[in-house]
């Protein structure tokens, strides 16, 4: 994990110490509401439907022990006592005074975090995959890079005044899992035919109200160049892309707009200006960074022996069974695994946790995984460094805690925004689906045969929920007035990147658990062997699934 | 009274250069230039103005004159940016900033000098933090 130095600390400092002076300007009326709004937002402050809600930075989603306790002690402290991860690997406040925000911030400076870009027209917090540096199918490991753009992004100077917001995501694996199509920049690390490392460039992805999958403007960048390169498309996108239309501002409509070939041609263009500039990385810098993600000391072990020995309680404890397929993952290192601590039990927010909650995370994270996690876009926490003959202890400890619910990658594994319950642009509660959801659920044999799913719930356009990538997504809309709900589908977040279609016109809340049932059975009904939801979808495509919904409701 | 910040030292009263120029946020900065006949060789002055203080395109402008064209005068905020964002602006090159008159000098001198370090290079620091590190 990357340790701040003495540069480091002092530039949080400051800003803690910047945005005391903002706030207090604000407070004795010096500082206009419409001029506190941008300065505030980049501290992640925004005044929400019943308070003030705070968005933390996690970079790149890893926390520490000690940063999972200040977090406990911050909810507590200052909040309900409970803490909601996000859908970009950030944690939320719900409640926190906005006279009280500076001392949130000086308490996060100590443990070397910070609200900074977490909202705003600017840079936001770069996230990457939750199983960086752990994954079997990874090329380069993406952290050393992650913490590379984080530094050169935070305060940048030139970019703190967007067209719109602006985020980075970097996959370094096979398989991609930060959703790298559906970034404003997408990049993939790869390794040449020379064995260089560098960046494929994709560009121009987004959801919202018009969700785009990104274009690639170049195949190959070098690792070098990556601070440069950065640096010339967001010049070019700050002084040509729309600010008249704040629905048109992305990125993506300006790529959209010129074409993918003419935005590559400017940046390349600009960037001849800027490719030997300072700012090209040196061989000691990317060198400093990966010093921070070394492995850790992990033990010799082999990893049939140490997986025999838990043959017993495989064969006696099925939820345990069911628990080690669906919440265990591969490890790069033989008699190792990575966990994934659900976050979604049946009648809890998704994402949603408590102070004693963070803490125990950081006590199974020190017991069991070198004292570190990682938050996911899908809102669960990973303990990316489990030593196998370790999980049968740590499954009893995660049980006692709710943390060990058997559904990662199933349908109850569900993406859910905060919604009409917490957020002010919402046209539709979404939290009362997700549960109504798992309940409706609740048969894991039938969880389990319906196999990988992602289900996506966004309570409006802005797509926090990702409802276009799921493979089931669901929006919530206004009809004059009431909470509707659109069903969506076909999505795909990963390497088969698509957007979902609407199946047809939206149902009341009410509806909504009937008409997933009846997806889900069209889908088991025509399954053909070995298919998954989103192989089936895209094999039969939309109709078949229409029929039998609006037949039944007709 | 208006004042003019210029190179860190807040006037009440200044003269303007002879040889100055405005230059639009939506430029097309190479055109623009190229169509001055004698380019920016002899301008001393020039002024960008913000209509909006959301509209960032003048930060890219300040940093292209500076870094690519060279320019080495006078370059002026005017318009509704905010104290807030004089750090910035100063990183990316702007030198000089005309305020109203309601802007206490307090906040303009702690908002100028907001951050003593920073990661990235820019105008003030062709050198980004990743090389200074020991
Ligand atoms: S998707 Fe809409 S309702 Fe949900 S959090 Fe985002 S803005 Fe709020």
């Amino acid at each position: 994990m990357y340790i701040y130095d003495e540069h480091d600390h002092l530039i949080i400092q400051e800003r803690v110490k910047q945005f005391r002076g903002q706030t207090q300007r604000y407070l004795d009326g010096k500082l206009k509401e419409e001029e506190f709004l941008p300065l505030r937002l980049q501290n992640g402050l925004y005044v929400q439907r019943l308070a003030p809600m705070l968005r933390m930075a996690v970079p790149y989603g890893l926390l520490s022990a000690r940063q999972l306790r200040k977090l406990a002690h911050i909810t507590r402290h200052y909040d309900k006592g409970y803490c909601h991860f996000t859908t970009r690997q950030n944690v939320q406040l719900n409640w926190p005074e906005l006279a009280e925000v500076p001392d949130i911030l000086a308490e996060l400076a100590e443990v070397e975090m910070h609200a900074v870009q977490t909202s705003g027209n600017c840079i936001r917090n770069v996230t990457s995959d939750q199983f960086a540096g752990v994954a079997p199918d990874e090329i380069v490991d993406p952290r050393p890079y992650c913490e590379i753009i984080r530094q050169w992004s935070t305060f940048h100077p030139e970019f703190a005044f967007l067209p719109r917001k602006f985020k980075i995501a970097v996959s370094g694996s096979v398989d991609d899992r930060a959703a790298i199509h559906f970034h404003d920049i997408g990049l993939q690390l790869v390794k040449n035919d020379a064995g260089a490392v560098g960046f494929k460039v994709l560009v121009g992805g987004g959801l919202g109200r018009t969700p785009v999958i990104a274009s690639v403007i170049r195949e190959f960048l070098p690792e070098k160049d990556l601070l440069t390169y950065l640096e010339a498309i967001l010049r070019i996108y700050n002084l040509q892309g729309r600010r008249d239309n704040k629905y048109k501002a992305r990125i993506k409509i300006l790529v959209k707009a010129l074409g993918a070939e003419v935005f590559a041609e400017k940046v390349e263009k600009e960037w001849a200006r800027i490719c030997d500039s300072q700012t090209l990385l040196t061989d000691k810098e990317i060198s400093r960074a990966k010093s921070f993600f070394t492995s850790p000391e992990y033990r010799e072990l082999d990893d049939e022996s140490v997986l025999a020995n838990l043959s017993e309680e495989l064969k006696n404890n099925r939820d345990f069974a069911n628990w080690m397929q669906y919440n265990v993952r591969e490890h790069k290192v033989p008699g190792y695994r990575a966990v994934t601590l659900s976050l979604k039990p049946t009648g809890i927010a998704p994402g949603d946790v408590t102070d004693k909650q963070l803490e125990k995370i950081a006590e199974l994270s020190e017991r069991y995984s070198f004292g570190e996690v990682r938050v996911t876009h899908e809102q669960n926490v990973v303990l990316a460094d489990v030593c196998v003959a370790d999980l049968y202890a740590l499954w009893l400890e995660a049980k006692s805690a709710n943390f060990a619910t058997a559904n990662i990658g199933t349908l109850t594994d569900m993406i859910c925004c905060p919604g009409g319950d917490y957020c002010s642009l919402a046209n539709a509660k979404s939290i009362p689906i997700a549960e109504a959801l798992q309940r409706e659920f609740d048969d894991v044999d039938y969880l389990y045969d319906l196999g990988h799913l992602d289900l996506n719930i966004s309570g409006c356009m802005n797509a926090c929920g990702h409802h276009h990538i799921g493979h089931i997504g669901i929006l919530g809309v206004d009809k004059k007035g009431e909470e509707f709900y659109q069903i969506q589908l076909g999505g795909n977040s990963g390497n088969n990147a698509a957007l979902a279609q609407v199946l047809g016109p939206s149902f009341s809340r009410a509806e909504v658990p009937t008409v997933i049932k009846t997806i889900l059975s069209t889908y088991v009904e025509l399954r053909e062997e070995g298919e998954e939801f989103f192989d089936t979808y895209q094999r039969i495509g939309i109709t078949a699934f229409k029929e039998k919904v609006y037949a039944k409701a007709a | 009274m208006p004042k003019l910040l210029r190179d860190g030292e807040l006037l009440s009263s200044w003269e303007d250069p002879q040889s100055a120029l405005t230059i639009p946020v939506d430029v097309e900065l190479d055109n623009f230039i190229d169509e001055l006949n004698a380019g920016l060789t002899d301008i001393s002055l020039i002024t960008i103005e913000f209509s909006v203080f959301m509209d960032g395109r003048a930060f890219s402008i300040a940093r292209s004159l500076r870094d690519h064209f060279d320019y080495q005068g006078e370059l002026r905020a005017v318009g509704q940016f905010i104290p807030d964002q004089l750090h910035y602006l100063s990183r990316c090159g702007f030198n000089a900033f005309l305020f109203s008159e309601d802007v206490e000098a307090e906040t303009i001198e702690e908002c100028l000098n907001a951050f003593s370090e920073h990661y990235q290079a820019a105008v003030d620091d062709p050198q980004p933090l990743f090389r200074k590190r020991a």
